[in-house]
């Protein structure tokens, strides 16, 4: 694996002057109270506090820092703001690159349809300026202020990833010794972005799914849509997961929806209640059984294009939900009996606005996540339940979305335990490290993302011996996000 | 927020943060740029999430407090700008906004010696002397409408400055020319807003006590406030902090206004054209949701043509009254110049408000020349019926 090196005290405090020479005193912070506010994840499980905080406005400030960091082979962390900080944990007494500052809309190309934008640009400016453009973009489950581009390096589960799995049409990269490079057709001097995948390797594939280990994006070009005439929302439910998951399927391949998503009962019944108040007592029962009256799965279908295709393809909904035994839900009905739902959905899927769900307000939360066929997903559903249940945390939520057409199927479960209850949480991790190891083998289903607690990285044998030398080649001194514990030695 | 509360009471809600960073601007899609702190210097520390890192961290003894952070906490406007945008530290026992724990900071502050020096050191002092903010108010009433009997009582405490001293004889003025009977309630110098904003709580809770027994021998009457300070401070900090507090009808001078107009007790006398532009003050507006009866006020006024600034309502830029901290340098007179900047954008010849610390901000900032273009909205509207 890739060595490190353990940080003297007086070098940092060498290194702090440099960087301020380099790029400028007042984007260098060493004061204690912003120490400690950048120490830790969002849900406060490491704590972690770094011995720089450093602010770049440019790439050539990023390029500088860089530099000086790895001369002294001082740990690097980049956030694009922290706002999912989960994969951007500080290493102790290391560097935050917070690229917040990096926040200008370069472009917005409406021709070839991309958007070039900093590191630290939020969904909503990006969202606000490609309406203003009669243009959207993909958007997760994040906050209105998290990054379009630190999220999608983490290839998200939103609201276009039925289609149109790849969100990034280029990246600019610094490594640690200074060097940059673009890539796709943005790599020939003054071609523009309109290509991700050039007459060589993509080397924005390597960058994706990186968490800040191979280089530093400074910039990218985003996949960006036209908002077409008509947009439509619309509910179906159904009595079962796995007919549920036929229905998705078929109308994937059908070419139907933009994108869907299959809610499990709990998630909806949530999202229409006050969370600040205690929750209803239906939320605490046994999940495997709805609620009289209350569907099971809820699979939300989000269309656009011309009136008449969207009108005919919801009929079609209409008619595939009959054959799977679901049932598609006129308007006025969803409005009537679900109206937050729905709006949470119309706000998302057909205003192409960020919606910070109630559930957002119990706190975080711990989630397991795994990509798995739709064949296998459907029997992984009630299993996962299980495994889930036996915590003894109610309420229990998963969602469930076709990923490229359908060819995987990402199932994200999550609820909220008390984060104070530190032997749960412990209890938690220890569950969700076996259901990985379990699901691959039962299921064929791998984790969405790396945990820095799992060892899923040296199960893929060669793929994990390339990408080590891979990253020996470009981070040799092993200074990018080491918090990660990808390429660590122990 | 109780003020009995203290940094271990909030540490859970505060680490609920999800470092979202939407505390510190605006309502999509203008997104507009709110919290004063965090665009002078933007880093995550600079804003409301940054701070509930910093009253978690020293709950959980991770950080000792020191000058910085006091600073910092003096520095914050108190816009509400955060609180209106956040809904997930609320939803967390026990139930208080991120302002609400600024102030905790504040308190925290006070009780280590840590007050900044300057206006926040010389206003503690004087808390500390006397109990109370200035003196009560000396307003009379005019003869003619002046009424122990009547149903509304005119709020006029903090009738100290010469702004406020300016607010206090137009709104009487105007109730003149309405012509309907009030009382005056003026009974100390300070509701308790200020004390409350500062952190000066030890002196609080004897100042608030003593001014709801004189207030409430009027709460089956209708108060009425020219300061949303105050107005804001008594209905929803009352409550929390007194256990004898029944509530009180209260309405705002600007919506007692709007009416008097609709009703036609008020006209306006036709005179010259002029533009102005209308400043949400930060308590008026987020603190108590009153954006529409200052517009409406104004646009019942002859020749009067309203331009709104770009920040406007609930996504309005403060003034930078409350800063009292010396984190950034001159960071009240940079957020007022802001604003005044904004509102000659507009090309507006009057800065008009409704909250006496707006408007003695303005005009401090403002030229020599140009001091007489800010007004407090019933300044204007005595002027015009």
């Amino acid at each position: 694996m890739v060595t490190s090196k353990k940080l003297k005290k007086n070098e940092m405090s060498i290194a702090c002057q440099e960087l301020r020479q380099a790029i400028g005193k007042e984007k260098v912070k060493d004061d204690e109270h912003i120490l400690v506010s950048y120490a830790t994840d969002y849900r406060r499980s490491i704590y972690n506090k770094p011995g720089l905080v450093v602010l770049p406005e440019s790439r050539e400030d990023v390029q500088g820092i860089l530099k000086i960091a790895n001369k002294y082979i001082i740990p690097v962390t980049v956030q694009a703001r922290g706002n999912h900080s989960l994969f951007s944990v500080p290493s102790e007494g290391g560097i935050v690159l917070d690229c917040r500052r990096l926040n200008k809309i370069i472009e917005i190309n409406t021709d070839s349809g991309y958007a070039v934008i900093e590191t630290g640009v939020t969904f909503d400016d990006f969202t606000a300026a490609l309406k203003e453009k009669g243009f959207r973009c993909h958007i997760p489950t994040a906050p209105g202020g998290a990054t379009p581009v630190g999220n999608y390096l983490l290839k998200p589960a939103g609201s276009l990833a039925t289609r149109h799995l790849d969100c990034i049409q280029d990246l600019e990269v610094v490594l640690p010794d200074g060097t940059v490079f673009t890539t796709g057709s943005a790599a020939f001097p003054g071609v523009g972005s309109h290509l991700r995948y050039g007459p060589y390797p993509d080397l924005a594939a390597l960058i994706t799914m990186a968490y800040g280990t191979m280089g530093v994006v400074t910039k990218a070009a985003i996949k960006i849509y036209p908002i077409n005439e008509c947009k439509r929302v619309a509910l179906v439910e159904f009595d079962d997961f796995p007919s549920a998951v036929d229905f998705v399927k078929d109308i994937t391949n059908n070419n139907i929806p933009e994108h869907s998503i299959i809610w499990f009962h709990q998630l909806h019944q949530l999202f229409g209640c006050d969370v600040s108040q205690p929750l209803p007592p239906e939320l605490h029962m046994d999940p495997k059984k709805a609620p009289k009256g209350v569907a099971y799965s809820l699979v939300c279908v989000m269309m656009s294009g011309y009136t008449e295709t969207v009108e005919t393809n919801v009929k079609v909904c209409d008619k595939v939900a009959k054959r799977f035994g679901g049932r598609l839900l006129s308007d006025e009905e969803a409005s009537k009996k679900m109206p937050i739902t729905k709006g949470g959905f119309e706000e998302l899927y057909t205003n192409y606005h960020q919606v910070e769900p109630n559930f957002f307000g119990l706190g975080a939360s711990p989630m397991w996540i795994t990509m798995s066929a739709p064949k296998d997903v459907k029997e992984l559903e009630k299993w996962a339940l299980d495994k889930v249940y036996k915590l003894g945390v109610t309420p229990i939520l998963y969602y469930c979305q076709p990923f490229d057409y359908g060819r995987s199927m990402m199932f994200r479960i999550f609820f909220f335990p008390d984060p104070r209850d530190k032997e749960k949480l412990a209890e938690i991790s220890k569950t969700f490290g076996n259901m990985f190891d379990e699901a691959m083998k039962r299921y064929k289903a791998i984790p969405m993302r790396h945990s820095p607690l799992g060892s899923h990285f040296q199960k893929t044998g060669g793929y994990a011996e390339v990408l080590t030398r891979i990253k020996k080649a470009l981070d040799p001194n092993n200074i990018l996000n080491r918090s990660m514990r990808i390429f660590e030695e122990d | 927020m109780k003020i009995a509360t203290t940094l271990e009471d909030v540490r859970y809600a505060a680490s609920i943060c999800l470092k979202c960073g939407s505390c510190t601007y605006g309502d999509w899609p203008e997104n507009h740029h709110l919290c004063s702190l965090f665009y002078r210097d933007q880093c995550f520390t600079h804003g409301g999430g940054g701070f509930m890192s910093i009253v978690t961290a020293l709950a959980e003894k991770l950080l000792d407090f020191d000058q910085k952070i006091a600073d910092l906490a003096y520095t914050c406007s108190g816009c509400l700008a955060c609180d209106s945008r956040c809904t997930i530290i609320r939803a967390h026992a026990p139930q208080v906004d991120i302002l609400d724990m600024i102030r905790l900071l504040r308190y925290e502050a006070v009780k280590k010696g840590l007050i900044p020096e300057g206006i926040a050191k010389k206003i503690y002092d004087d808390i500390k002397k006397t109990g109370d903010i200035g003196h009560k108010s000396s307003l009379q009433l005019p003869q003619e409408i002046k009424s122990n009997k009547a149903d509304t009582v005119i709020f006029t405490e903090c009738a100290h400055t010469r702004a406020e001293k300016d607010i206090s004889a137009a709104t009487a003025s105007v109730l003149t020319k309405i012509g309907s009977h009030v009382t005056m309630f003026a009974e100390k110098g300070c509701c308790g807003s200020t004390l409350y904003d500062y952190g000066f709580w030890d002196q609080l809770e004897p100042l608030v006590k003593a001014n709801w027994e004189k207030m409430k021998v009027f709460k089956d009457k209708k108060f009425v406030f020219t300061n949303p300070h105050c107005q804001e401070f008594i209905v929803k900090r009352y409550p929390e902090n007194l256990s004898d507090y029944s509530s009180i009808n209260h309405r705002h001078i600007s919506q007692v206004l709007a009416d008097a107009f609709k009703h036609g007790k008020l006209k306006s006398k036709k005179q010259e054209k002029v533009k102005v532009s209308y400043h949400d003050p930060c308590y008026l507006g987020r603190g108590l949701h009153i954006y529409e009866a200052p517009r409406e006020v104004l646009t019942s006024l002859k020749g009067v043509e309203l331009k709104e600034m770009t920040r406007n309502r609930a996504s309005s830029y403060c003034c930078g009254a409350r800063v009292l901290g010396n984190y950034f340098p001159n960071q009240s007179e940079e957020m007022a110049k802001e604003r005044i900047k904004e509102f000659e954008d507009t090309g507006a010849d009057l800065l008009i408000t409704a909250c006496p610390y707006c408007k003695e901000n303005f005009q401090r900032v403002m030229p020599k020349s140009k001091k007489d273009s800010v007004k407090d909205l019933v300044e204007i509207v005595n002027e015009r019926v």
